[in-house]
């Protein structure tokens, strides 16, 4: 069984907004069920047009991680490698067929200040995933 | 030549699924063993501790410990063993041989 241990935090996330897109205020929480971290907002815009694409940045390996994306309002998934991990979120039209140059917001990063707050409070966040040490040495 | 007493030190292996191999680092007891001891890497789950240099004048109680690595370059916790016996060194050979 994988033994990740997840840095958790509660915290409200907002998002860079596009003119065209008008997306803003997404509230998103973190959780874990086992080996899963799973990732919530407030789909606060509401839109059968609008998708969210989450993904994550390792620091040790320095690549970009994409998790998914969904028109839903939580997606779930399992850290694969150990490290340290910081997360972005931007909003996307499903039909971009009329947006433009204005097609997707900005990616908003969870360490940046401007944006990011744990437990209401301005405050940057990351996720960490540990190795799970080996087992009982024994010499014989 | 001498011979030297074959001891294998062995663990079960990390869980995690990313692991590329593991370090193993000692130090002279009572010496706690940090992530700055002398380490060998290791690339299995067992090491034969007689065919290894480093060991090659182990002839005291030391404290050793093992981590596993990732591809980045993570280590784990340790898995430890604390006041291990070692005599890995052979004693001197006895004198000339005299018939008589």
């Amino acid at each position: 069984m994988k033994k990740f241990f997840i840095a958790l935090c509660l915290f409200l996330f907002s998002v860079t907004t596009a003119s065209a897109l008008e997306l803003r205020d997404y509230a998103l929480y973190l959780e874990t069920t086992g080996t899963n971290i799973v990732a919530k907002w407030d789909d606060t815009n509401n839109s059968a047009n609008v998708e969210y694409e989450v993904r994550l940045y390792s620091f040790e390996r320095q690549v970009f991680v994409a998790i998914g994306k969904t028109t839903n309002d939580t997606i779930t998934f399992a850290l694969q490698k150990s490290g340290h991990y910081t997360a972005y979120i931007r909003a996307n039209f499903i039909d971009q067929s009329e947006c433009g140059n204005d097609c997707y917001t900005d990616w908003v990063l969870s360490t940046d200040l401007t944006y990011a707050t744990v437990n209401g409070a301005p405050r940057g966040w990351w996720v960490y995933g540990y190795l799970a040490a080996p087992g009982p040495i024994i010499i014989e | 030549m001498s011979k030297i007493v074959e001891k294998t030190l062995s663990f079960p292996p990390s869980s995690s699924p990313d692991v590329v191999g593991y370090k193993l680092y000692f130090e002279e007891a009572p010496t706690e063993v940090t992530y700055n001891s002398p380490h060998i890497d290791v690339s299995g789950t067992s090491v034969a501790l007689h065919e290894v240099p480093e060991f090659a004048n182990f002839d005291s109680v030391y404290n050793i410990g093992v981590s596993a690595v990732d591809d980045a370059g993570n280590e784990s916790n340790f898995s430890l063993m604390s006041d291990v016996p070692f005599d890995l060194f052979p004693p001197e050979p006895p004198g000339q041989l005299v018939l008589t």
